[in-house]
């Protein structure tokens, strides 16, 4: 017999990181829900306006909350899977303190406005670069462990984990690839379609393989050690692993349903999104099942009502998700805040209330003591369900009456709700009960925290010590080709990256290749200098986040905004810029629509001109001077990218700029605003007046 | 490849990605219900409970239920 001591040390670490950076990034969502309540509490800073909070949040619940609780979770299961210490130790902290530097990191560069401006995927490449070398150290340690463990079989668990280590970094890398110009500032390599494509493809298949595989591995460990049975069916877990890890990420594309995206991959994208209903409910039946004959425990014990609920949640959203994928339901839903509803069905029904079942079933165990108050527990689960109830009930109900209001004509045939603002102003009650909803989760998270604390308070921290023996079992003769998948990790790894691969091949692939997906117009030309200029200014300040830019083909749209779009609109994009919400109004037929003061007003105080709008105030770009210096190496980057810029446009390319400043400062001086020649906002302006105009050049379509 | 694609069109593909799924899952189906393979998903299903099985715990604390006043 040989002694082995888990390190549960570093779960330890990443256990308090969870409840910490959750606390704070559920903290930052609660700001943002009440700012979008009372657009006062943008408190006029730039630092905190809704377009640089709202990644800062995203990123925190995303990647330091329920990545710090994957950490957490698969350290703890997988030693305990494989009867072995992890790999090294020193990887491990390199891991947890690699980590908190890029969520730190993170957050300070999101609210200077250092930002790619692409959803879930923000982070400008130094940090990028470091999220690949910290993610890649997990895999080494997690693989490491794999092949020093001390049971021959892989238990299902461990397989998502796999799934997720694997299909992660090809996302993270491939979404990522990006030329620099400046520490801070970089334009992908993909440019309007394909980069929408390659965007969402990124987007959905990170909830896929960050917020579902990793949390499903946990489940399938941590359901049957609470319930104190096995899992329901470990043949309906293999069924469930391949078919989701196959299935999910051909989905990507019902994210850009009726865009400018190939009518192919969108049809592509609905199909394999009611295809996953089957294998998701397949997991969460067989979750719920495993509780079978434990439900009596459910009145009891606050871990299995945590996991009851959040396997119910999961079932739930993976039933909504493939719902809105279909095209016709799409057609309403998108852009509204149903889709808000819908992410937070899932993570805070599905991934936090898996994360605090797993941390009330830790806590007691890593300390050695019970729990210091199950009253606090319940409280904290009824307060969470409370708080999830309003938040999506509240989101569901805007988003359908947003998405009709836009979508009503009258008797004569005219926009019934042709002001944008009618449709946000109506919103309002919504918006204030959505804060509620999201205050109550926040309280049940203070609950939790405290209660928590208090438990490993009263107790001990000490490391598990396993006695084993002393050499491994013997090999089991099986004889079957999955047994081989079982024993061999990297074999698995490399059947899970072929699976994954199929997917993303056939949707990227022929986007890339085929010309005629992306027909070009020729009146389209590149962005100026001083609009390349606005245009990152708009991207720092996330204007994406309450703007798409992005017109259907639907009646209602066009008589909204203008000609729907097209995809050789955006071959000079880069980032692409569609959005996925329209807290305010589209964006790409306003070039030409108002004024040069209209943009200055509206910028400074966006109730002047829209009475009853939300929008922050941006009175700082009317403060701040105009950065050109980096002006020149930005169009020498995009040259390389392939835009069609000319010698004497990337050397003049200062001059240009100031010129163009020079016109659009001139107007508005004779119409009352003088001095802005040197000032960010005549780069804005310049953007906004040229967005969607090229197209009206080309005649006819 | 390109040229391949671009005179093939793409207007199958979903079919085409359909019935690859269909194949592998249904092989998949047959393959996990093979004669003789439950004693096998048996075993294997227990592996989560197993923690402690091949040798004991011999650190001070013992495992206490998850909760309590």
């Amino acid at each position: 017999m040989i002694m082995v001591r888990y390190n549960d040390k570093i779960v330890k670490w990443f256990l308090i990181a969870t409840l910490f950076w959750g606390a704070l990034g559920m903290t930052a969502g609660v700001l943002l829900a009440l700012q979008l309540a009372d657009w006062h509490l943008n408190f006029g800073l730039k630092w905190i306006t809704f377009g640089r909070l709202r990644p800062i949040h995203t990123n925190a619940v995303i990647f330091a909350f329920a990545g710090n609780a994957i950490f957490c979770g698969v350290y703890y299961s997988t030693q305990r899977l494989l009867k072995a210490r992890l790999f090294s130790d020193v990887l491990s902290w390199i891991h947890f303190w690699g980590w908190q530097l890029i969520i730190v990191l993170a957050a300070l560069s999101f609210s200077f406005g250092i930002t790619t401006g692409k959803e879930y995927a923000e982070l400008e490449w130094p940090i990028d670069i470091l999220v690949a070398v910290v993610w890649l150290i997990f895999g080494y340690n997690f693989f490491g462990t794999l092949v020093k463990r001390r049971e021959k079989h892989i238990y299902v668990a461990l397989w998502f984990y796999i799934g997720t280590i694997v299909t992660i970094t090809v996302l993270h890398v491939v979404n990522s690839l990006a030329i620099p110009v400046s520490l801070t500032k970089s334009y992908p390599i993909y440019a309007g379609v394909q980069d929408a494509l390659v965007q969402w493809w990124y987007g959905h298949n990170a909830v896929g393989f960050f917020l579902t595989t990793p949390f499903l591995g946990m489940m399938y460990y941590f359901v049957p050690k609470a319930a104190g049975r096995p899992v329901y069916s470990y043949r309906l877990s293999i069924m469930h692993f391949w078919a989701l890890v196959f299935l999910y990420i051909w989905a990507g594309p019902h994210h850009l349903h009726y865009t400018a995206l190939p009518d192919w991959a969108q049809s592509l994208g609905m199909v394999f999104s009611v295809m996953l209903l089957a294998p998701s409910w397949g997991g969460m039946i067989n979750g719920l099942l495993t509780l079978r004959g434990a439900w009596d425990k459910l009145r009891v014990d606050p871990v299995l009502k945590f996991f009851a609920a959040a396997i119910t949640f999961y079932g739930m959203s993976t039933f909504e998700g493939p719902l809105m994928a279909i095209k016709s339901v799409n057609a309403l839903s998108h852009y509204t805040d149903w889709t808000i509803g819908h992410v937070h069905n899932g993570a805070l029904g599905w991934v936090a209330l898996m994360i605090f079942g797993m941390l009330y079933w830790l806590v007691p165990r890593m300390w050695g003591r019970r729990l210091y108050s199950t009253a606090m527990a319940n409280a904290h689960f009824w307060l969470a369900m409370i708080g999830i109830l309003f938040y999506i009930t509240t989101m569901w109900a805007a988003g359908i009456t947003q998405g009709l209001m836009w979508k009503e004509f009258t008797a004569d045939g005219l926009l019934a709700y042709p002001s944008f603002l009618e449709t946000v102003t109506k919103l309002n009650p919504y918006y204030w009960g959505r804060a509620l909803g999201g205050i109550l989760f926040l309280s049940g998270m203070i609950l939790a925290i405290i209660n928590l604390a208090k438990t490993a308070g009263g107790g001990k921290f000490t490391e598990e010590e396993v006695s084993l023996p002393g050499t491994p079992p013997a090999v089991q003769n099986i004889p079957h080709w999955h047994a081989v998948l079982e024993r061999k990790p990297l074999v698995l790894a490399a059947v899970s990256l072929v699976v994954i691969s199929i997917g993303g091949i056939a949707e990227l692939l022929p986007t890339f290749l085929v010309k005629g997906n992306v027909p070009t117009i020729a009146s389209v030309k590149p962005w100026s200098p001083l609009e390349l200029t606005g245009r990152d200014i708009y991207v720092r300040e996330g204007c994406y986040t309450c703007h798409s830019q992005m017109v259907r083909p639907f009646r209602d749209e066009v008589a909204r905004y203008g000609e729907y779009s097209r995809p050789g609109e955006f071959i000079y994009d880069r980032p692409f810029q569609w959005g996925s919400k329209r807290t305010g109004p589209d964006l790409h037929r306003v070039g030409g629509k108002y004024n040069h003061l209209w943009h200055l007003r509206h910028m400074e105080d966006p109730r002047v001109t829209s009475p009853g709008s939300i929008m922050p105030s941006y009175a700082f770009l009317l403060r701040d001077e105009l950065d050109l210096s980096l002006l020149q190496r930005k169009i020498h980057v995009l040259r390389q990218l392939g835009t069609p810029y000319t010698d004497a446009e990337e050397t003049g390319a200062v001059e240009i700029a100031r010129t163009q400043a020079a016109g659009i400062a001139a107007e508005l001086e004779r119409d009352g605003a003088p001095g802005m020649g040197d000032r960010e906002i005549i780069a804005v302006i310049a953007y906004l007046q040229r967005l969607g105009t090229d197209i009206k050049k080309a005649g006819p379509l | 490849m390109r040229i391949v694609m671009e005179q093939a069109g793409l207007t199958f593909w979903p079919a085409f990605s359909l019935v690859i799924f269909l194949v592998v899952s249904f092989a998949t189906l047959v393959w996990i219900y093979r004669p003789g393979s439950r004693d096998f998903y048996r075993k294997m299903s227990d592996l989560a409970l197993e923690d402690g099985q091949d040798g004991s715990r011999t650190s001070p604390k013992t495992p206490k239920p998850s909760a309590e006043e």
